[in-house]
């Protein structure tokens, strides 16, 4: 019976190796052996720390002044810049290079929430600025209260574009960021039972709720902060606002949220609104579901539904929706770690086809892929443009499915929701030559996807080996070690037998300790090098790495 | 909620990838003599999300109920951009109207090419994006999901009707213009029937590809994970094999016509050089987003200009380029094409210069074999009240009509495999009685008796039941063994073109039965094993 109960031992290195992926985009040998050592709590601690931004702010390198270039503090109109796109690109590089560098459960969950309330950066969410404080309104409440996000976010400038809110009136009402909010952001569908009712709601639940939502304007000077965020939000306009009583279908009971006629007003019948939709206990299952699809699995049995999802769905709802408790006990259970029954073929270790973010991140992070230090001036061109924008976003995201944060949809990534593949999305015709061509691009520092643009950051397989591996002059050590930190799973021998023939060649092993010791004698890596970039692309690109 | 288990493909795609392409051309082409429809394509273009349908067809004979629903967004009488009248001819209740952007297709309803179906929809409306498309994929109805929740139409259809072409080099159908594979092409057993060659560059998509992704495990567990493994392994191995069939008819493919430079009119351009260049897939989905227009439909109160009126130019003049273009190239008699959209847009307006979604809407059926003309009458716009939100519902075809009836008389299936692909639970009707007879031309129809009507239950296994072939492929004899007692078996040998090569009866000894094939020439072949005791199988063998 799949179970809740935590862990009880010191986690070892294959558990520790899971939790690190699933928690994390960065992910190194020296936190594998450090989380090994841990025992559940103590890793959940360290993954819970709210950390500090590296990046506070993004930079825009191909513009001529200093006011342009780091925009979003500047008392200029976030209409008035040019370069928009570019520009926010810059925001998305900013937050990438935080998540890549810290080791937390923060830049997880506000890509998840990202997911939940998804917006199209490059498909209508207005100006850059716009999109780098929903970003971190996201943030802000990655470990936080879902329920309060929800209310929040109607009144983010990028949200307010996206989905038309923003002209939404009483007297000519538009349904777009209702039906998405019900649909998609909260409480989801249920069956189709008849005409327009949807079990969870209804198509008149939708007018409904389009009518709470009437009113909210953008504010494009970002002038009006919101007294709990710190961030700059939109306001409520009474004399556009439905001030009339709502009442909504027999699927909330007939709840009937009244309807309020002036700007503080509106924000408290927003506020039932929300608590209206999120005290339905198919709310919490909705979230419950999504978290257990992101975190563990993208399919699961009646059994789990019962003893994992549906008790996590009532905690989560009895504790007013604060999502880190769930997120923790969902991560530190048995169930998470297969540990709760002997049946060893219903695996979550190694069962979710890594995203192109989880992908390339862990590949920089764990072949310590010299990192651009995007906090020194002399080198924001080379980050921001030349690695992150041409070759991280343009390329190697955007070529294997992922347009980062901007999902064709509002319904997201296909990975989250398209049914029955979701995350088998990432691995398509369409995607596999841009993933296989990440570490590639990266051993040679060139955009082997597009353009050929080179970049500072290249992978030397040689001091990853020499840093790494314990006695880098045995070739079954290199092999047997990397595969160990690498892989969810142990290789068996014909694997590892198929590598040392990408390394070796024909030759024997003892080729291999001699061409070693000749490197470290003359210092002349050529030969290592070339032997080893084969082996890491090998290893990388072997279909054991793609999973988590 | 259970995945499909991969396409069990592995022996079989590997000795195909042995046989010399032309062999196999040749093997396909001479498969069906008289009733000859085994090059025709079909291809789907989709609309995506949700084409509002009463400004792309605008009903005359209600014009001034019309305007009183879309005062600020109607497209004009007259003035700068008026509509197209499509054909003065029509009785008044089919009087329409075109979008004054879609000259191409005026044209090719000129010319006989066009026909237009009327308050396309299905019987119980969903009105999520989401959700509409995965009933249009899956052919469902809104009433239930008796069709298959993780197979689509089109997967279900090509199992069937192309069983002989399964674990072929080339897939059976290619999708276009979206990154997201779509459900549509899932088949009931078999997954890796398409290709989704979205963002790739056909010429050198097999030069690039080719071993990229390094060698497979030998040994997979049998776990979840392994489960996953062998999806991504087979995934690139399929990648890798029909990359070589679509660069190899890419690049002796061609385009004679002249296309638009929009992203809809490359897709389709390179759907012409791929069937130009002889590339088999027979089904080809192709997209062009933006239709979900809350806001901002048209630029300015009273005009036609605008984001709708954009999107509807670049398909009108991108399928305008292809037909020409399928006419030069010599291959126009093949392919038929259509628009499909997941659901139509609300007859009233919604005051952000836009509208909000809504039911039925028009389809749009192209090609030289198709019969110009318009299925139904306008919809009746009198629907539209404040009690129903505005809309416009009622169905006059089923989109499975329409389907259906490409795919019998045009494609060549039959009423079985027609009822595989999709059935109407809710009136327990098959589609094959449904069919809109005023679709084709005449002599571009394939009549009942063409129609291809075997529903094969085709394993791939060289294990059915209590039967066993091997090695599979095979060489000069195939090893029939049976786990049963069986004293003997009539065995038939069926060819990829349908052609008993060998009908007889064998006794077993041993429970092995060694049947000589050595006259036969290399490819596909279904081994049907019929005993009297044991139940009847097939078993799709090759000899190498």
């Amino acid at each position: 019976m799949s179970s809740l109960d935590p862990v009880t031992s010191l986690l070892g290195k294959r558990k520790a190796k899971h939790l690190l992926r699933r928690a994390t985009y960065n992910y190194t040998k020296e936190k594998i052996e450090l989380f090994a050592g841990y025992n559940i709590t103590q890793a959940m601690a360290d993954l819970s720390e709210p950390s500090v931004p590296i990046l506070t702010e993004p930079h825009d390198p191909q513009e001529s002044t200093a006011d342009a270039q780091n925009w979003t503090s500047s008392a200029e109109l976030p209409n008035s810049f040019s370069g928009q796109g570019r520009k926010r690109s810059a925001v998305t590089a900013q937050w990438w290079y935080n998540a890549y560098n810290q080791v937390t459960l923060e830049h997880k969950l506000t890509f998840f929430l990202h997911t939940c309330f998804t917006t199209s950066k490059d498909a209508g969410t207005g100006s850059a600025t716009y999109f780098y404080d929903h970003l971190r309104l996201l943030g802000q409440y990655s470990m936080g209260n879902i329920k309060e996000l929800a209310k929040k976010i109607t009144l983010d400038h990028a949200m307010l574009f996206y989905l038309d809110n923003n002209a939404n009136n009483a007297n000519n009402p538009n349904e777009n960021y209702a039906r998405e909010f019900l649909e998609l952001f909260t409480i989801l569908k249920g069956p189709q039972k008849g005409e327009g009712d949807y079990t969870n709601y209804t198509e008149g639940d939708i007018q409904t709720a389009a009518r709470v939502f009437s009113g909210y304007r953008n504010q494009n000077d970002r002038s009006i902060i919101d007294f709990d965020t710190n961030l700059p939000s939109g306001y409520a306009d009474p004399n556009k606002h439905d001030s009339s009583d709502k009442t909504f279908s027999a699927a909330f009971g007939g709840a009937v949220i009244m309807g309020k006629d002036t700007a503080s007003g509106m924000l408290d019948e927003l506020s039932d609104f929300v608590d209206m939709i999120f005290d339905q206990d198919a709310t919490g299952i909705s979230y419950v579901r999504k978290l257990y699809k992101y975190f563990v699995k993208s399919e699961w049995n009646s059994d789990v539904e019962a003893n994992v999802i549906a008790p996590l769905a009532m905690e989560l709802k009895a504790g007013g929706y604060e999502v880190l408790p769930i997120v923790q006990k969902l991560l530190s259970s048995q169930h998470f770690f297969d540990e709760d029954d002997a049946d060893n073929t219903d695996n979550i270790i190694g069962s979710i086809i890594k995203s192109p973010l989880q992908l390339f991140t862990e590949i920089c992070s764990f072949f310590q892929v010299p990192m651009v230090d995007a906090t020194e001036s002399a080198n924001l061109k080379e980050y921001y443009q030349l690695f992150f924008k041409n070759f991280v976003h343009n390329s190697c995201f955007a070529a294997s499915g992922l347009n980062f944060f901007s999902p064709d949809t509002v319904a997201g990534y296909a990975a989250s929701y398209q049914e029955p593949d979701f995350d088998r999305h990432w691995f398509t015709s369409t995607s596999i030559i841009s993933r296989y061509k990440m570490v590639q691009s990266l051993l040679l520092g060139k955009n082997l996807i597009a353009g050929w643009g080179k970049f500072t950051a290249a992978l030397n397989s040689v001091s990853f080996i020499e840093a790494n591996v314990s006695d880098p002059y045995d070739a079954d050590k290199v092999i047997g070690e990397m595969a160990g930190l690498m892989y969810p799973e142990d290789i068996d021998q014909d694997r590892k037998n198929y590598f040392l023939t990408v390394l070796l060649g024909d030759f024997d092993k003892v080729y291999w300790t001699g061409a070693w010791g000749t490197y470290k004698s003359d210092g002349d890596d050529i030969s290592v090098r070339i032997r080893l970039d084969e082996l890491v692309t090998a290893m990388v690109n072997a279909a054991e790495f793609q999973l988590m | 909620m259970k995945r499909r288990n991969f396409i069990k493909l592995s022996a079989t795609a590997s000795a195909l990838a042995l046989m010399p392409f032309e062999l196999e051309a040749m093997l396909k082409s001479a498969r069906l003599t008289g009733c000859d429809y085994a090059n025709r394509k079909l291809i789907l273009i989709n609309l995506a999300g949700a084409n509002d349908g009463l400004n792309t067809v605008i009903p005359l004979n209600q014009y001034d109920l019309y305007s009183a629903l879309r005062p600020t967004i109607k497209v004009p009488e007259s003035g700068v951009n008026p509509y197209i009248n499509l054909d003065s001819t029509l009785s008044s209740d089919q009087l329409v109207g075109l979008n004054p952007a879609m000259t191409g297709f005026k044209s090719l309803y000129d010319q006989g090419w066009l026909r237009l179906v009327q308050s396309v929809g299905y019987p119980s409306q969903n009105k999520s994006h989401f959700a509409s498309t995965d009933l249009y994929m899956t052919g469902n109805d809104g009433n239930s999901l008796s069709n298959g929740s993780q197979s689509g139409w089109i997967g279900r259809f090509m199992e069937q009707h192309y069983s002989d072409e399964l674990g072929a080099t080339y897939p059976l159908a290619i999708q276009i213009g979206s990154l997201s594979n779509s459900l549509g092409f899932h088949g009931v057993e078999e997954h890796g029937m398409s290709m989704n060659l979205t963002n790739q560059d056909p010429s050198g998509f097999y030069s690039v590809i080719n071993g990229l992704g390094g060698q497979p495990p030998l040994n997979i567990a049998d776990t979840d994970f392994g489960t996953e493994m062998k999806y991504l392994v087979e995934t690139d191995k399929l990648a890798n094999i029909y990359a070589q069939s679509v660069s190899s008819t890419f690049n002796s493919g061609n385009n004679v016509h002249a296309y638009p430079d929009t992203d809809i009119a490359d897709q389709l351009k390179t759907v012409a050089r791929l069937i130009s260049g002889g590339l088999e897939s027979k089904v080809y989905m192709v997209k062009i987003g933006g239709f979900d227009t809350h806001n901002a439909q048209v630029e300015t109160s009273g005009e036609a200009a605008g984001k709708h009126y954009d999107l509807l130019k670049q398909l009108s003049d991108a399928v305008g380029a292809f037909c020409a273009d399928l006419t030069s190239l010599g291959v126009a008699d093949d392919v038929v094409g259509l628009t499909y959209s997941e659901f139509g847009r609300k007859a009233k307006e919604n005051g952000n210069l836009g509208t909000d979604h809504g039911e039925i809407a028009p389809m749009f059926v192209f090609g030289k074999g198709v019969e110009g003309g318009v299925s139904g009458t306008n919809p009746d716009l009198t629907e539209a009240e404040d009690s129903n939100n505005y809309q416009i519902q009622s169905v006059q075809y089923d989109y499975r009509q329409v389907f259906g009836t490409l795919l019998q008389s045009f494609m060549g299936a039959g009423n079985a495999v027609i009822d595989e692909t999709f059935f109407d639970h809710t009136n327990t009707q098959s589609f094959s009685d449904l069919a809109m007879n005023e679709l084709l031309k005449d002599d571009f129809e394939i009549t009942e008796s063409c129609q291809s009507n075997s529903i094969t239950e085709i394993s791939n296994d060289d294990q059915v039941g209590a039967w066993s072939v091997s090695p599979n492929p095979c060489g000069d004899t195939i090893n029939l063994r049976c786990e049963e007692d069986v004293d003997s078996v009539l065995v038939e040998l069926i060819t990829s073109s349908g052609r008993t090569a060998i009908n007889e009866s064998y006794s077993l000894s041993n429970g092995l039965v060694l049947i000589d094939i050595t006259y036969l020439k290399s490819g596909v072949y279904v081994l049907k094993i019929n005993s009297e005791t044991v139940k009847t199988e097939r078993i799709k063998i090759v000899k190498r």
